[in-house]
């Protein structure tokens, strides 16, 4: 069992954000005001107090190479990005940004605070974002974020070695970021907003090992001592972050922990106050464990079975469309997950206000019309079923599996379980032979993130090969659209296509389950499964 | 004795260089890029890839990268894990949550699993001696596992005499882990104990020690059980090395950062520097356990002699 929830980590790594899109194009002249900054805390929130949540080990604690969970959602209290988003409407709004323009998606100028500081008392400059994204952009320095920035101009000469820094990134002067980019890319404000985005001070460079053992950031809550491994990380409310909601307990405690099992109990007993994200395995109980004190989310965490499109036996789009109207996915939420999913129906995700519930036409169970497409199409009665293994897909892919042979007449099933490493390994050499499971989840929320990276041509994430010129360039002009009205329609059609040819079968999407102790209240998870834990307000 | 001691050491350095180029050739064998698998279902780019496998020299054959390794190694530097973390720095942040965990763990088996042995052989059949018989058999019967999550939910949650989760109380939060780690190893002591003290009470030279006059007390404690104790101490020895493996399980199920679940991270991220680091401190913790348990037995009985 504790080896099972470790596997589950590390084959969930990702960041993530979800919500609505581009805060801006170009519509009037050009000056563009984003929307206020969120009045989160509801009025009758005191301040103060202090509190303990549930972390994983993070990888790493420098904004640049942070790309999971644990790492993220500490660093997203430690540093504040030129954006946020408001959870409650979607949109990004200026957090050290104050406004921003551009006349073409292709060259945006950011105008900036003057007052956000860093923990050591140096101010937060335009230079400190050229600086970091430059550092973070230089191949030699291994941040596993760098990919980010492809689209600022100039990127590809410092990952060629050919320049030190991105043409496209510029501070005009202290409160002026320009940032030129390669294509026309509406969603940049609220990419901006991701963790990956965040500034570092000067005296990180000198040493990051030792920087990430007590980051230096910009955000609500500084560092209170080191970064304990393993064990846990403590941050203080930062007394000068300048902007409008500052955080309401003066003290967090991330504690870290190898089992999320163990956390679960740790709740149970009161020693821990919150838990996001419980064991599967305790679905079926938490309502009497926790009664009131538990909290379901939807979030941007979407799981998918691929086709190796490099295969011949999976060419045929019936094929694939037989295969997804051939599973039932509520019944096996309901046995495995204990309804802790929410079947797809699209590939824009549900929490995100460009979804559309009735977007799949193949989504469907309907086991008559998907045995009848599969015998006319030809589909295979042998079929190989990929997945990593110790990460729970053991039993939902047997699950669907089971329901191919029932429903289409597929004879034999084989499973391919492999480790993670192995498992990307053969992806990268095509040898893939039937279909397999893989997750995304938005790193920020934008129907673009949702579709480029994993089904445009030649994108590093596009495991099934799928390329669709109609396709990619639908995406390329969303990216350009003048206002956002324009982009999400746009975003929408290539969704459709996506859906008419069904490169995967969209399975489900994930809900989290927190759970609480009678300490804390406003407990709030947003649809990137991150605890807004600056809400939290602790009862004393 | 001395040469003997000298010999027994020098065999060290043959065991060592051996463990760590078997595990290193095991690592270098599982398929698949790790630097791949560290970032999860969003790949990074090829250029962070390229510097990450040369920093960690995933692109040399294994004898160079275990040269590369072992010239660090004699240089004092144990390399680091994946995650650019020093692994001395784990070592010493993590071995002392281990070293805590046996001990506890070896302290309640030797005086819990003794005291009953005893107790039942000196009074066999008696109720004290039942009780010992059933309760070893359900110790042993149970697997550590279940015990120790059962042990969890019962004294930590229900009861909460103990904490369920870190070592934030010091050696008392050890004592939970440590009782379950050492309970299958405490009930074979029992029961080692009883059979082998039962057998030297029967003994000739305890009926001669009895007819000299001694006292009972004497007889038990100088005689019978000072020589029932050689297969004890045997097994205590080949025990503690055991329990390092057992800590894996009982790390993670009370949350102690210690040696064994960092191994089990290791393993599963294949950073072939941590796994070796770590195991190679297990295999010389061993060898040297089983020296002393040798140099013990010099002392238990006066007929063991090395030269």
């Amino acid at each position: 069992m504790t080896f099972k929830k470790r596997g589950a980590r590390a084959g969930a790594l990702v960041a993530a954000v979800a919500l609505l899109a581009a805060a801006c194009g170009s519509d009037d002249d050009g000056d563009d005001t984003p929307a206020d900054a969120p009045d989160d805390a509801p009025a009758e929130v005191e301040a103060g107090g202090e509190f303990s949540i549930y972390l994983c080990e993070p990888q790493f604690l420098v904004p640049g190479n942070s790309t999971e969970v644990c790492g993220s959602a500490v660093l997203e209290q430690l540093f504040s990005g030129l954006t946020a988003v408001d959870y409650d409407t979607g949109e990004a709004y200026g957090l050290i940004a104050t406004d921003w323009e551009t006349d073409d998606n292709i060259t945006w100028t950011f105008n900036l605070r003057d007052d956000f500081t860093f923990h050591n008392g140096d101010p937060v400059t335009a230079q400190s974002f050229v600086d970091t994204w430059n550092w973070a952009a230089d191949p030699d320095n291994a941040q596993q974020n760098a990919s980010f920035y492809d689209k600022f101009v100039g990127y590809e000469d410092v990952i060629n070695g050919d320049a030190d820094t991105m043409e496209g990134v510029r501070a005009i002067d202290d409160t002026t970021l320009e940032i030129e980019m390669t294509v026309p890319f509406s969603p940049l404000p609220v990419m901006l907003s991701y963790t990956g985005f965040y500034p570092i001070p000067d005296e990180a460079f000198d040493d990051i090992q030792a920087f990430q053992e007590a980051p230096i950031g910009n955000g609500r809550y500084e560092m209170d001592g080191v970064w304990e491994h393993d064990v846990e990380i403590a941050m203080t409310r930062y007394e000068d972050w300048p902007a409008d909601n500052p955080g309401v307990a003066d003290r967090i405690v991330w504690r870290i922990y190898d089992d999320i099992n163990t956390a679960y109990l740790d709740v149970q007993a009161g020693n821990l106050d919150i838990l996001t994200g419980i064991p599967p395995e305790r679905e079926a109980t938490v309502e009497t464990d926790f009664g009131d004190n538990l909290l379901r989310a939807e979030s941007s965490s979407f799981t998918y079975m691929g086709f190796p499109l490099y295969q011949e036996e999976f060419q045929d789009p019936d094929i694939r469309h037989a295969m997804s109207m051939a599973i039932d996915r509520q019944p096996i939420i309901d046995a495995i997950f204990s309804g802790a999913r929410v079947p797809a129906t699209a590939v824009i995700p549900p929490v995100l206000p460009q979804h559309r519930a009735d977007a799949c036409n193949y989504c469907e169970f309907d086991p008559e019309t998907a045995a009848d497409m599969y015998e006319a199409a030809g589909g295979p009665t042998e079929l190989t079923i990929y997945f990593n293994s110790g990460a729970g897909h053991e039993d939902w892919t047997e699950a669907v599996a089971n329901q191919w042979q029932q429903n289409l007449g597929v004879t034999d099933v084989t499973f391919e379980s492999l480790e993670f490493a192995q498992y990307l390994d053969l992806h990268d050499d095509n040898e893939i032979s039937g279909p397999f499971r893989l997750g995304w989840v938005l790193s920020y929320p934008s129907p673009q993130y949702s579709m480029e990276p994993i089904y445009t041509t030649g994108q590093s994430s596009n495991y099934t090969g799928y390329s669709n010129e109609e396709f990619d360039s639908l995406i390329a002009e969303g990216n350009g659209a003048e206002t956002p009205e324009e982009a999400d329609a746009l975003y929408q059609q290539a969704e459709d296509i996506l859906l008419e040819d069904l490169p995967v079968i969209p399975m489900w999407y994930e809900t989290r389950t927190s759970v609480f102790t009678d300490r804390v209240s406003n407990v709030d998870v947003d649809p990137r499964t991150f605890t807004r834990v600056e809400q939290v307000q602790v009862n004393e | 004795m001395k040469g003997y001691v000298l010999r027994r050491l020098l065999q060290f350095i043959p065991v060592v260089i051996g463990a760590t180029f078997i595990i290193f050739a095991l690592v270098f064998a599982i398929p698949g890029d790790p630097i791949r698998a560290l970032a999860g279902d969003r790949p990074m780019s090829d250029a962070v890839r390229e510097t990450l496998r040369n920093q960690y020299n995933l692109d040399d054959p294994l004898l160079i990268q275990y040269g590369k390794y072992m010239l660090a190694l004699v240089q004092g530097d144990f390399g680091t894990t994946f995650t650019g973390r020093p692994v001395s720095d784990i070592i010493a942040q993590r071995a002392p949550v281990s070293v805590r965990l046996v001990l506890t763990a070896f302290v309640i088996q030797a005086v819990i699993g003794g005291i009953a042995g005893i107790l039942s052989a000196l009074r066999r059949q008696g109720f004290v001696d039942s009780l010992v018989q059933v309760s070893t058999t359900v110790l042993v019967a149970i697997p550590t596992l279940v015990l120790a999550m059962i042990g969890q939910v019962v004294f930590g949650l229900h009861l909460g005499w103990f904490p369920i989760a870190g070592a934030g109380e010091g050696w008392y939060s050890y004592i939970l882990p440590g009782a379950m780690l050492a309970s299958t190893s405490m009930a074979l002591i029992a029961r080692l104990l009883r059979t082998s003290l039962l057998e030297n009470l029967r003994a000739d030279y305890v009926r001669t020690a009895t007819a000299k006059g001694l006292s009972r007390r004497r007889v038990v404690v100088r005689h019978a059980l000072r020589n029932s104790l050689i297969p004890v101490v045997t097994f205590l020895g080949a025990d503690l090395g055991s329990m390092l493996g057992g800590t894996v399980i009982i790390e993670g199920i009370f949350n102690l950062p210690g040696l064994g679940g960092e191994v089990f991270r290791a393993i599963g991220a294949q950073e072939g520097t941590v796994i070796v680091g770590i195991v190679t401190l297990f295999v010389l913790v061993f060898v040297s356990l089983s020296l002393i348990v040798d140099i013990l037995y010099a002392y238990l009985d006066p007929r063991i002699r090395y030269d």
